[in-house]
């Protein structure tokens, strides 16, 4: 299965539309002082007026006004300046002094933030290692699609591990990885939190509610234990093992049906984080009986009217492998193993 | 209104201990109730059927299980004090990628090396420093895993920086000398006002270990 043609779900990065220059402060920048300017013809009695003062015309004493910032006051405004006394003239050009830097930092910062939120705006570099049966694959190429992320697929041999996996991933050397602008993130579920925490405006797959998010956690937890270790030995064991695995199996997804309920989706009306961890196993649902030689649906029919819901969404379709060629894999293991 | 919170707890536990942490750490009022693990309350297993295991946050009535899980909802809830978990979404995929780390890799030597003699606590032993190696490691040079402030990988480790002293004495190793630098950073953790409030002392828990280990017939 080609993970890596276009995929009619995704959609076109738009592009970068942020002006910076707005952000530039002019070069000369008249600082209004008050609202409430009169321009006088004639020297104040009273305490001198608030005025507009051309930042050229921050320093010089009032008999060079005029000539300040090579004559950049004009005849009013050297005429206001020489109304305050020298103290208020410092007091103002320190005042407006702080306000220009503070001008300045402002329209700074305004421009790093702006740089920074233009990241995802700008084209992101997303690249998913992975293999192609894997139940924990499967699910952040799920959350890519639901998300519309446009993704690259490279598929991994997990008998020789290419140098980039066991470089992003020295810890445990698995798959998935999901490398975004180079930086990496393993373990599926998390991979799927990632996802849905950075491409945060389309499709939610968490509950925003914390108590929600929290039993949506614990599921998952109880997902890739008492789901994932009867399963794995379904697949790869035979006799009173694989028995016992698969009575422990069928409880596991007994108690996932009573949490379900009637809901449509573990997620409620909508498809979410439960349905997604899941679906890893819903598509290995064939082999796993075919392995055990028993059948799911009776056990648990509601869970399995869920199952089919979830793979016939768009972004399940698409992420997949058919059925038949995932038996045929678990046949192939199970020889190599001697079972 | 008022929150009513309680939390199922037990002593002795690492897990306990982490949900004890944060909640001190966020300041909020609660009641401990001791739960005796061979003798599980009627409570208990109403608010957590399918483990039946503590900690449980019961707050204003719901239940909360998983101790990182109860530690992130508490961080969530109660958002206003002492952020816990950080809010760059990649900094935050790493802290969950080393708490899964940490409750597998340290937390399975971990249960050996204080229930176990002979070749299996040996080989526990090497897996348990093997794996705090790794630790250290991604610590660096940083006052807490969380860098500046103490956060949410801290205080899952900080339920095992508690039963350290125990572990060296049931298998006679010395975690120090292996590990300097993240010894360092457990003792910062060891001596936080919320810490300290919540972990039992470590003579306590060493006699406990050695309890079970005759009961077991270790």
């Amino acid at each position: 299965m080609d993970e890596s043609d276009s995929d009619p779900g995704s959609y076109p990065i738009p592009p970068a539309s942020v002006h910076l220059s707005s952000l530039t402060p002019p070069p000369s920048a008249r600082l209004l002082l008050s609202r409430h300017v009169t321009r006088r013809t004639r020297p104040l009695q009273s305490s001198p007026p608030l005025a507009y003062l051309s930042l050229q015309g921050l320093l010089g004493e009032a008999s060079s006004a005029r000539s300040i910032g090579g004559g950049g006051l004009s005849r009013e405004e050297a005429l206001a300046w020489e109304l305050f006394t020298p103290y208020q003239r410092f007091l103002i050009v320190a005042v407006i002094g702080v306000a220009a830097a503070e001008s300045k930092k402002n329209g700074v910062i305004a421009q790093l933030q702006n740089s920074v939120d233009l990241r995802p705006r700008m084209a992101d570099e997303v690249i998913l290692l992975d293999f192609w049966p894997s139940p924990f694959g499967v699910r952040a190429r799920i959350a890519l699609r639901e998300k519309g992320v446009e993704f690259e697929y490279r598929e991994e041999n997990l008998r020789e591990k290419s140098p980039l996996l066991l470089q992003m991933n020295p810890v445990h050397k698995k798959i998935p990885v999901l490398i975004h602008n180079g930086k990496p993130v393993c373990e599926s579920m998390n991979v799927v939190q990632y996802i849905d925490e950075v491409w945060s405006d389309k499709n939610p797959l968490l509950p925003s509610d914390p108590y929600q998010r929290a039993q949506a956690r614990f599921w998952v937890d109880f997902i890739d234990t008492k789901v994932y270790e009867p399963a794995d030995k379904i697949w790869s064991t035979k006799g009173e093992v694989q028995e016992k695995a698969k009575k422990e199996y069928i409880e596991a997804l007994k108690i996932l049906e009573s949490e379900l309920g009637n809901k449509p989706y573990f997620g409620g009306d909508n498809f979410g984080f439960i349905d997604i961890a899941m679906t890893g196993y819903y598509m290995w649902f064939e082999a796993s009986e075919k392995c055990g030689n028993f059948s799911i649906e009776p056990e648990c029919p509601t869970l399995m009217a869920s199952a089919k819901r979830c793979l016939q969404r768009d972004s399940v379709v698409n992420s997949v492998p058919e059925p038949e060629k995932i038996v045929e894999f678990a046949f192939k293991i199970r020889k190599i193993y001697c079972v | 209104m008022a929150d009513e919170v309680i939390l199922l707890d037990y002593w002795a536990s690492p897990f306990g201990m982490r949900a004890r942490i944060a909640l001190r750490e966020k300041g909020v009022k609660f009641e401990c109730r001791e739960e005796n693990l061979r003798d599980k309350s009627p409570l208990l297993l109403q608010m957590n059927p399918v483990n039946k295991k503590i900690p449980v946050l019961i707050h204003n009535g719901k239940p909360v299980c998983e101790s990182m899980n109860v530690v992130q909802y508490i961080d969530e809830v109660w958002s206003g004090k002492n952020s816990i978990f950080p809010s760059d979404p990649y900094q935050r995929a790493q802290a969950r990628f080393w708490i899964d780390f940490i409750d597998t890799k340290v937390y399975e030597p971990a249960d050996k090396i204080w229930s176990t003699t002979g070749e299996v606590q040996e080989t526990a032993k090497k897996d348990f420093i093997e794996a705090l190696k790794i630790l250290e490691a991604e610590l660096g040079d940083k006052p807490y895993f969380g860098g500046d402030n103490f956060g949410f990988v801290d205080i899952a480790m900080t339920g095992y920086y508690s039963w350290f002293e125990p572990f060296e004495k049931c298998a006679n190793f010395s975690i120090e000398s292996e590990c300097p630098t993240l010894m360092a950073s457990a003792k910062r953790c060891l001596q936080r006002e919320s810490v300290v409030n919540s972990i039992p002392n470590p003579d306590e828990l060493f006699a406990l270990a050695l309890k079970l280990r005759k009961e077991y017939g270790v």
